[in-house]
């Protein structure tokens, strides 16, 4: 091997690879939970699927992907102030998220009880995307703290939690078909 | 215009993108049951996301 082929990767790059490897291997564990639920319950979605309270949260969490990427431009340009508040609306918005999962689960528990097929399914899925927008939030939480003086310094920090969040959104663009849409 | 101001413009147009595409879901599902095309609606909102808002062409590019 000459010095000539010799490639230089940055950490940066690395550190880029090692998110999409990480996202990638928990794309797998979000693919089992879709093709267990049709699987089990076919394309039948229950009547009882609250539509308004799903086609609400679908929104808020894309509203949320949105102030999620303004916070990321805002740290690339060291806008520190609009990054504050760019997070600050993403972490409300994550809340009102979770807000809304524990009001179709107040309502899905009578509807379409754990112990069904369909509600083992509705359970499990939501509840792992929930958990997922939790760590997500406390990943974004740490972020919004580390800000405090030298948000410019944390680049990296700030990309791979925009980048989580993100896949926590794509992660939903599936699970709200399958779980209200296809009937 | 700006890099800046690109970037956001950039981030606008996705977001009224996949809200467009969202509401073509729904529509979709309650007028159709087409399931083929919710699932196209699907993967364009997800392709929309990857390659904007998550930077996937990053790492064929290198760092920037």
């Amino acid at each position: 091997m000459t010095t000539s082929d010799h490639v230089v990767v940055s950490k940066l790059t690395l550190d880029r690879f090692g998110l999409w490897l990480f996202i990638l291997s928990e794309t797998g564990l979000f693919v089992a939970l879709l093709a267990a639920r049709f699987y089990l319950t076919g394309f039948e979605v229950p009547e009882e699927a609250n539509q308004v309270v799903a086609l609400t949260i679908t929104s808020i969490l894309l509203a949320s992907s949105g102030t999620a990427y303004l916070a990321e431009v805002a740290s690339r340009f060291g806008d520190s102030a609009l990054f504050r508040k760019a997070m600050m609306a993403t972490l409300l918005l994550g809340l009102v998220f979770l807000v809304g999962v524990g009001v179709e689960w107040s309502e899905a528990f009578h509807a379409f009880p754990p112990s069904t097929l369909y509600g083992s399914s509705f359970f499990f899925m939501t509840g792992m995307h929930a958990f997922h927008v939790l760590t997500g939030m406390i990943f974004l939480g740490i972020v919004y703290r580390m800000s405090r003086g030298a948000p410019a310094s944390h680049k990296w920090p700030v990309e791979a939690s925009v980048k989580y969040w993100h896949f926590v959104d794509v992660v939903w663009v599936f699970f709200y078909p399958a779980l209200y849409l296809i009937n | 215009m700006t890099e800046r101001g690109k970037a956001v413009a950039t981030g606008r147009t996705v977001f009224i993108g996949l809200a467009a595409l969202t509401i073509a879901e729904y529509v979709v599902a309650v007028s159709l049951t087409a399931l083929p095309v919710l699932f196209i609606l699907a993967v364009a909102k997800v392709w929309l996301i990857v390659v904007y808002f998550m930077h996937i062409g990053q790492l064929r590019e290198g760092s920037h």
